[in-house]
């Protein structure tokens, strides 16, 4: 009840989000300076051949001369068949093109995001459970440091280390497993610097909790209490923290991909931005606001078959999700 | 016969050197209870720590501690004593819901105290609680239930010491008579008991042997009965005889009864899930000047009533009417009167932020009620509260319970109400300053007009002091003891 | 080969796993080292040959009927012989025999045809004023409406690649690159990366590497990581600054050549400031080209002294006097013109202060820096110069919205082999993109390529590129800075490395590894 509760209303908010999130960017597109016709054939055939007569010819062909209203009813009559059309640049299929950048995507930002928790929760854990020790010390400093770091610096002490110096990775491109170590290491670094501390502070605060005391008193020894009680506890607030982490993971993509010259979704976005390429910035703005949702629906799933207190909530709100 | 427990000279201080308990000598035999008895704050609880090695460490213990057939120990030395849980020693700690895991059902959590799945039930069984009580999360027991699945726990795991640690607080009468029977049924079975409260009529209940602590120092020893029949020191008696007096009827017409009342209900249900009222179909009215009073067992949804009331959660049906004003219907009205219908909460520790001096908190209302100037208001309030200023500069976490209620009162004040819900204000406090409060409350009331709904366990009190009192009956959530006798005021 | 490269490649390969993703085909680890691997900026934007052509072209995928030599000379691609019938309109170009498309499909004049006709959309062949484009016997003839004595470098534009027959899909566009290189490509993971294999039946003497990977990397830090690890093995275009740092690996050089691509500072002449030719030529004489070539580029050689640089031998004139840097002159120049200085140094005339906004193209972040220079330099004389950096788009649009005062971009003068494919659109119209606006000299200008167009006499043309060259360096419609330095970092292991300043071809064929 509780979970088929859950995904209705998550689908619902989902399908809402991506469509306003869409018509959105919709508006601010064509809001922007400067005309879109010139900037696609701009990203077309490059400045040497950029002139007039090619943006006509690009306007006319993809209709951009017709009133902003028209054109987007035209896109969301193509929503409703299930078609979003083909990229004004490429010419290829929106959805080949999503597919192709979200594979990518997927991969590093899982990645990058299982790597980050591989780093995160030992770490975490040790700090938690022996605070004020040398490992909860170094790795508070550098949890700072690295959090205050653009993703672009730590990626570029990693290039420099491991396939500068070292020679040991290949400092860019993709294809093989090696060509992901830097840039999901460069996430994940990133990431767990925000993990740390939270895993540090659940550990602490479930460890200075009442009733691992009172588990110790009742005759259990200190790690098995802390097995028992401790462990589920603080990892409430850690997999809220670490679900919510895979919406961030996004902005992140942009610089990485970059810099590593790897494909995905966040340099198909900018790339489609700067070109102005409509149907791909609807594309990706709907992706995007899913996305959004669908994380938003694995944190609530996770919490519910962690917390039997959130299931009570959900039982006794009856609705409202979104006032957790 | 053999002692389980024996205190040497068990002296406590703090950082600074100030002595919280002074040389205390206490024995407890196996088959008998000991009570400690005392001002809040006066260092009771803090034996119940050292006795377990949870003393904090900023704090300094010396003399011994004797647990059962083992050898002295030191009592700084937290370590030993803590080797002895379970085996020798057993606590009912202070704060039942604190000690249960919330998200862990409640039988797992005795089968981890190493009950098998027969006990559990026994020993569920022996505190009353229905037989799913074991099934569910410890997050959804009310304070009452946890605090008896802890006793259970501590009765079916027959460690030869059980230390109590204020078992009865917050509980209503009843069950108060009923935790009393539990000890003194761990006591007859060969037990040690040694009980922490506050509350007179537990100590003589319970009778055994009675310690009488202020400041950290035996003020009485000796047998309860002997002491509670001719108290030797002024304290002891003071502590005996700080029952409320019963309040004198006063002249209903003091203020113009043809007024809307400030606070009104009518029909007003309430539950968690459609089904299980709370409550059904309440009708209430508060007018200038009165007192009303609600009690009902642990659970019962007391407290939900009083947010009810104040429009901080919503009735699943019914009206609450502020100034004959329906709240639901009429935003501007929440608008308007919200400053003027306040909360005294239990723990005033909840009011204030631990790590600013109570003065700053208090100066920073302005900010809340433009044209009200603290630093002109304060004063006169402070000394109606009788409040020393300088606890101003203090943290709440530096200042008793009772002055820091007195505080949370004149935080109140400042924003002139016209109604306070007070929720138990006064179940954490010891009979004499509790007694002072309920002064100070009452004197608002008969002198102010203010109107005051107070809610609370203790039955004789409310009737006490109160115009009105509604029981709210229990739910099937937390069944009801079957009425015991009332244990009789002192 | 070094020692330390054995190391990272045996290292990097155990970490792959041996494993390549995507539609590319698997590269075993035997076989990796004799890939050959190639980066550059340029991704590969779509299938069609108007938009990413150059890269068909410079990868040798795909050919055009006339090739270009490094050297500037035309020679037969996939025609191997043309020439002109009488009346200097029918152009008979022979196809070569026994060229095969990378589907095993021959060459025919009727794929020629296609090709042809849809590159007409492509900027240089528009200028074409054809008639019709027929099969003949042994190829396809041409005919045009005028004479057009250059129409052979016309048809190398990258836009006129002849594709396949099966290349296009049913709508219309191109599905598949199938051309006649000497590569074919053999596989392409999204727009950065390319496989290509060497193709068996090519026509031509068949290239020694096999197999090659191109890969895109727009990001210039990254191509300087990727050239600086020794992870490429030949990358065009890396960012100047960078070369010391690419040189001083051992396993790396940086080699460059000054290819006929030009930054030049463009005016609009209908502005009062810009109308008197005495103001440009004020300003070509202030600004300090090999200082900025030097402080800027890093590169003093890279000063411009006339549009075009001795690369493109035809159209480099060395009896030309050659742009100078004197403001002493400017200075009298613009007194002589009427412009006076006001208070604030800046001069005046008539009431219009002698000031301008230049837009420079934001991805060729040496313009703005550049820019900046000239403003201080500017300002000596009189001039008073804002600098705004604008998407290349920009720079057309603010033509369109009549909002452009002077611009500042890097424009190649070889589209096609002959320079004067870019100079008509450029200085024979009112609103050129790229070019001067406005400028009062391009009816005299129209005259001179007129004449160069309809000429197949190779003096009377060599007389008339002198000419055309004289204007431009003496009206000033748009001043020349600098000129474009090709930088590529080529791998010790690399030999047969040849720059081809029309940048047709990256001449994969003459590589060769050891």
């Amino acid at each position: 009840m509780v979970w088929l509760q859950l995904v209705a209303t998550r689908l619902t908010q989902a399908v809402a989000m991506a469509l306003v999130l869409a018509t959105l960017c919709f508006g601010f597109v064509q809001a922007l300076p400067g005309d879109l016709a010139t900037r696609i054939a701009a990203a077309r055939v490059g400045e040497d051949r950029l002139t007039p007569e090619i943006a006509t010819r690009i306007r006319a062909q993809a209709g951009l001369d017709q009133p902003v209203l028209v054109q987007y009813g035209g896109w969301l009559a193509d929503l409703a068949r299930g078609e979003l059309g083909r990229s004004l640049v490429t010419g290829e299929p929106v959805v080949a093109e999503f597919r192709y950048h979200a594979g990518h995507t997927l991969v590093l930002g899982l990645l990058g995001w299982a790597l980050s928790y591989l780093i995160a929760l030992p770490i975490g854990l040790w700090a938690g459970l022996r605070p004020g020790g040398w490992v909860d010390r170094i790795s508070d400093a550098a949890a700072v440091l690295l959090a205050s770091l653009p993703p672009f610096l730590t990626g570029i002490a990693l290039i420099s280390l491991f396939a500068l110096t070292l020679t040991w990775l290949p400092p860019a491109g993709f294809g093989t497993w090696a060509h992901r170590v830097l840039p999901a290491l460069t996430l994940a670094l990133g990431l767990a610097a925000f993990a740390v501390p939270v895993i540090r502070t659940a550990v602490v605060e479930v460890r200075g909790a009442f009733y691992i005391t009172y588990a110790q008193i009742k005759g259990l020894g200190e790690t098995t209490a802390f097995r028992h009680h401790g462990l589920r506890n603080a990892a409430i607030p850690i997999v809220t923290y670490a679900a919510l982490q895979m919406t961030f993971v996004i902005d992140g993509f942009v610089v990485i991909e970059t810099l590593f010259n790897h494909p995905g979704l966040g340099a198909w976005l900018v790339k489609a931005l700067l070109a102005r390429d409509v149907p791909v910035i609807l594309a990706a703005s709907l992706a995007i606001g899913f996305l959004f949702s669908l994380v938003s629906l694995i944190t609530d799933a996770l919490c519910l078959a962690l917390d039997p207190r959130a299931r009570a909530a959900s039982v006794r709100l009856g609705r409202g999700w979104s006032a957790r | 016969m053999t002692n389980a427990l024996c205190l040497d000279t068990l002296t406590i201080a703090d950082a600074g050197g100030r002595l919280l308990v002074d040389s205390i000598s206490l024995t407890v035999p196996t088959g008998s209870i000991a009570t400690l008895v005392g001002e809040t704050g006066g260092g009771k609880s803090l034996i119940a720590d050292a006795i377990l090695g949870l003393l904090a460490p900023g704090l300094s213990a010396s003399g011994t501690i004797t647990l059962g057939g083992l050898a002295p120990c030191a009592a700084a030395d937290r370590s030993s004593l803590r080797r002895a849980w379970r085996s020798q020693v057993m606590v009912i700690p202070q704060e039942p819901a604190r000690a249960l895991d919330p998200i862990m059902r409640v039988e797992r959590q005795m089968a981890l105290a190493g009950l098998s799945p027969a006990a559990i039930g026994q020993a569920l069984a022996s505190v009353d609680l229905a037989p799913d009580t074991g099934a569910r999360h410890a997050f959804t027991l009310s304070g009452g239930m946890a605090q008896r699945v802890l006793v259970a726990t501590a009765l079916g795991v027959g460690a030869p010491l059980l230390v109590a640690d204020e078992p009865t607080k917050g509980l209503d009468d009843a069950r108060v008579h009923h935790v009393i029977a539990w000890l003194r049924r761990a006591a007859a079975s060969g037990r040690a008991v040694l009980v922490i409260t506050h509350d007179r009529r537990v100590a003589r209940a319970l009778d055994g042997s009675l310690t009488v602590l202020k400041a950290g120092q035996v003020v009485e020893q000796g047998p309860t009965a002997a002491v509670l029949a001719s108290p030797r020191t002024v304290y002891a008696r003071q502590w005996l005889e700080a029952a409320p007096t019963r309040r004198d009827p006063r002249p209903m017409p003091a203020w113009d009864a043809s007024e809307a009342p400030l606070l009104s209900a009518s029909g007003l249900s309430f539950g968690w899930s459609a089904g299980r009222a709370l409550f059904q179909n309440l009708t209430l009215s508060l007018s200038r000047g009165r007192i009303l009073g609600v009690t009902g067992p642990s659970g019962v949804g007391k407290s939900t009533l009083g947010n009810l009331l104040l429009g901080l959660m919503r009735p699943t049906a019914g009206d609450v009417c502020w100034q004959g004003r329906p709240l639901g219907r009429d935003q501007a009205v929440v608008r308007h009167l919200r400053q003027r219908y306040q909360k005294l909460h239990q723990d005033p520790g909840s009011v204030f932020a631990p790590d600013q001096p109570v003065g700053r908190q208090l100066v920073r209302l302005a900010r809340v009620r433009p044209g009200l100037d603290p630093a002109l208001a304060l004063p006169p309030l402070l000394d109606q509260l009788k409040v020393k200023p300088d606890l101003l500069q203090r943290g709440v976490t530096d200042i008793s319970g009772g002055e820091a209620q007195r505080l949370a009162l004149a935080r109140l004040l400042l924003l002139d109400p016209a109604v306070i819900i007070a929720d138990e204000p006064t179940s954490r406090l010891d009979p004499i300053t509790q007694r002072d409060l309920l002064a100070v409350l009452t004197d608002l009331v008969d002198r102010q007009g203010l109107s005051l709904m107070l809610i609370g366990h203790d039955q004789s009190l409310l009737r006490a002091i109160t115009d009105d009192v509604i029981a709210l009956s229990a739910s099937d959530s937390d069944p009801a003891p079957e009425s015991g006798p009332f244990i009789p005021s002192i | 080969m070094t020692l330390p490269m054995f190391g990272s490649v045996s290292r990097r390969a155990v970490l792959a796993g041996g494993a390549a993703a995507g539609v590319l085909p698997s590269l075993g680890r035997a076989d990796e080292r004799a890939v050959l691997r190639v980066a550059s900026p340029w991704e590969w934007t779509s299938n069609e040959p108007t938009d990413t052509g150059y890269l068909m072209t410079r990868l040798q995928l795909a050919e055009t009927l006339v090739l270009v030599e490094p050297d500037g000379r035309l020679v037969g691609g996939l025609a191997d012989a043309w020439a002109v019938d009488e009346d200097r309109l029918t152009w008979r170009f022979r196809l070569r025999a026994g060229v095969r498309f990378h589907d095993g499909t021959p060459l025919t004049a009727e794929a020629v045809i296609t090709s042809l006709t849809r590159a007409v959309a492509g900027e240089s062949l528009q200028q074409l004023p054809l008639d019709q484009i027929t099969a003949s016997a042994d190829g396809v003839v041409i005919r045009t409406r005028t004479p057009v004595g250059h129409l052979p470098a016309l048809l190398v534009d990258y836009a006129a690649v002849i594709l396949a027959p099966a290349s296009w899909g049913s709508d219309g566009k191109v599905q598949t690159v199938i051309g006649t290189g000497p590569y074919r490509l053999a596989g392409r993971d999204g727009q950065t990366m390319l496989d290509l294999v060497r193709f068996d039946g090519y026509w031509g003497s068949a290239p020694s590497i096999q197999r090659v990977r191109y890969t895109a990397i727009a990001n210039g830090d990254t191509r300087t990581n990727v050239a600086v690890a020794g992870d490429v093995d030949v990358m065009f275009t890396t960012v100047p600054a960078a070369t010391q740092r690419i040189n001083s690996t051992g396993r790396m050089r940086v080699i460059s050549q000054t290819i006929p691509r030009a930054r030049v500072l463009a005016f609009n002449a209908g502005l009062p400031q810009f109308s008197d030719v005495r103001v440009r030529r004020a300003i070509a004489l202030a600004v300090d080209r090999a200082g900025i070539a030097a402080a800027v580029l890093r590169h003093p050689a890279s000063a411009a002294t006339q549009l075009l640089p001795p690369a493109v031998a035809d159209w480099h004139d060395p009896t030309l006097p050659p742009l100078r840097t004197d403001p002493a002159a400017a200075t009298a120049l613009l007194e002589e013109a009427g412009w006076r200085r006001g208070a604030d140094g800046i001069r005046t005339k008539d009431g219009v202060r002698l000031a301008a906004t230049v837009l420079t193209i934001a991805n060729r972040p040496e313009l703005a820096v550049m820019a900046t220079a000239m403003q201080a330099q500017l300002k000596a004389v009189g001039l008073e110069l804002a600098v705004e950096p604008v998407p290349s788009a920009g720079i057309p649009q603010a033509i369109q919205a009549g909002t452009m005062q002077m611009t500042m971009f890097a424009r190649t003068y070889v589209n096609v082999p002959d320079p004067i494919a870019t100079i008509i659109p450029d200085f024979t119209r009112q609103r050129s993109t790229w070019g001067a606006l406005n400028w009062d000299g391009r009816t005299r200008m129209q005259a001179l390529t007129d004449r160069y167009t309809a000429s197949f006499d190779d003096r009377e043309r060599a007389d008339l590129r002198r000419q055309i060259l004289r204007l431009l360096q003496d009206e000033v419609p748009v001043t020349p800075i600098s000129w474009f330095e090709h930088t590529v970092a080529v791998h010790s292991r690399v030999r047969g490395l040849v720059i081809d300043p029309y940048e047709m071809r990256y001449m994969l064929h003459t590589l060769s590894l050891v």
